[in-house]
């Protein structure tokens, strides 16, 4: 039996889902700038993984 | 009763915050909770209330539940208003209250009206599918408040409620805590502010040093003033005073 403090509890993920639906709904300056950015940044990283493996 | 407190006490280290605080409050009765200077074991004891920190000694009830033994119940029957609205600023007022109403169980039928009900209330109803983010901190503040009474409390605990309001927001608010305790909702409130306490409260406790220092009714409270002013002020500034005019010396 999982004690009550350490069963999960999904539904408080629920405002971070909403957030980030909110934020790709309202379009703001830079955000093409920002996307390029931290898309390489996960791409340089994702290559770094597959290097090191 | 709403509220009851027995013999509460919190420390930190050496430093005790809280020292065997005990009160009550009954079902639609607002209780005000003054304070004496900064420290004086204000928040500490709303937030033990509230299920947010653990006592170190004493036992809390909320509607007859006790906080440490059956916390869900306690905490579903109790609204909480910080002194800071911390909500979700990428959420809009209605997704932060259905949202908010999902942790106390109120389903997805039921909580639209609701919603719609408590922002309306609190003068938000054409904000509803606005950002929080560009909300100001008055209108954060109302959304908070409309949150804690969204599930229907029956006892809610304030802190410093009319902080950062305009009077208008100031008068709102007042109006449907008055409302809200002519429905039987026990509300305790703590405030810095002696004329909110003497316009709204029908008992004060005043806390000075983590220890209730006086408590009754405001004419109970006045009479303990002997001064023959017929302001809180003189009173709360006689039973605190020497703690006030030190600190005034230790700045000058």
């Amino acid at each position: 039996m999982v004690p009550a403090q350490g069963k999960p509890f999904p539904y408080l993920l629920l405002p971070s889902l909403l957030a980030s639906r909110n934020r790709a709904r309202r379009r703001e300056r830079g955000d093409l700038t920002r996307g390029l950015m931290f898309g390489a940044i996960g791409v340089v990283v994702v290559w770094a993984l597959f290097q090191g493996s | 009763m709403s509220i009851a407190i027995h013999d509460l006490v919190k420390t930190y280290g050496k430093f005790t915050a809280v020292d065997g605080v005990s009160l009550d409050v009954k079902p639609g009765e607002i209780h005000g909770f003054l304070l004496g200077p900064n420290g004086a074991g204000k928040t500490t004891t709303l937030r033990m209330i509230a299920g947010l920190l653990k006592p170190t000694a004493g036992r809390i009830e909320v509607n007859g539940h006790d906080v440490a033994k059956e916390p869900e119940a306690a905490k579903a029957s109790l609204g909480f208003i910080p002194d800071r609205p911390y909500i979700y600023e990428k959420l809009t007022a209605g997704e932060f209250l259905r949202f908010h109403g999902g942790l106390f169980g109120l389903d997805g039928t039921g909580i639209g009206p609701r919603v719609k009900e408590m922002l309306e209330l609190f003068e938000l109803g054409r904000w509803e599918n606005e950002l929080v983010e560009s909300f100001s901190h008055g209108m954060k503040q109302r959304l908070v408040m409309s949150a804690a009474f969204l599930h229907r409390p029956q006892a809610v605990v304030v802190d410093e409620p009319m902080v950062g309001l305009d009077p208008r927001g100031a008068r709102l608010i007042k109006d449907v805590f008055r409302k809200m305790s002519q429905r039987g909702v026990g509300i305790l409130m703590s405030t810095h502010t002696l004329e909110v306490a003497q316009e709204m409260c029908d008992r004060i406790s005043i806390i000075l040093k983590g220890k209730i220092i006086a408590r009754g009714t405001v004419a109970d409270i006045r009479a303990m003033g002997d001064s023959g002013d017929d302001h809180l002020t003189s009173v709360f500034l006689k039973l605190t005073g020497g703690s006030a005019l030190q600190e005034i010396d230790e700045i000058v």
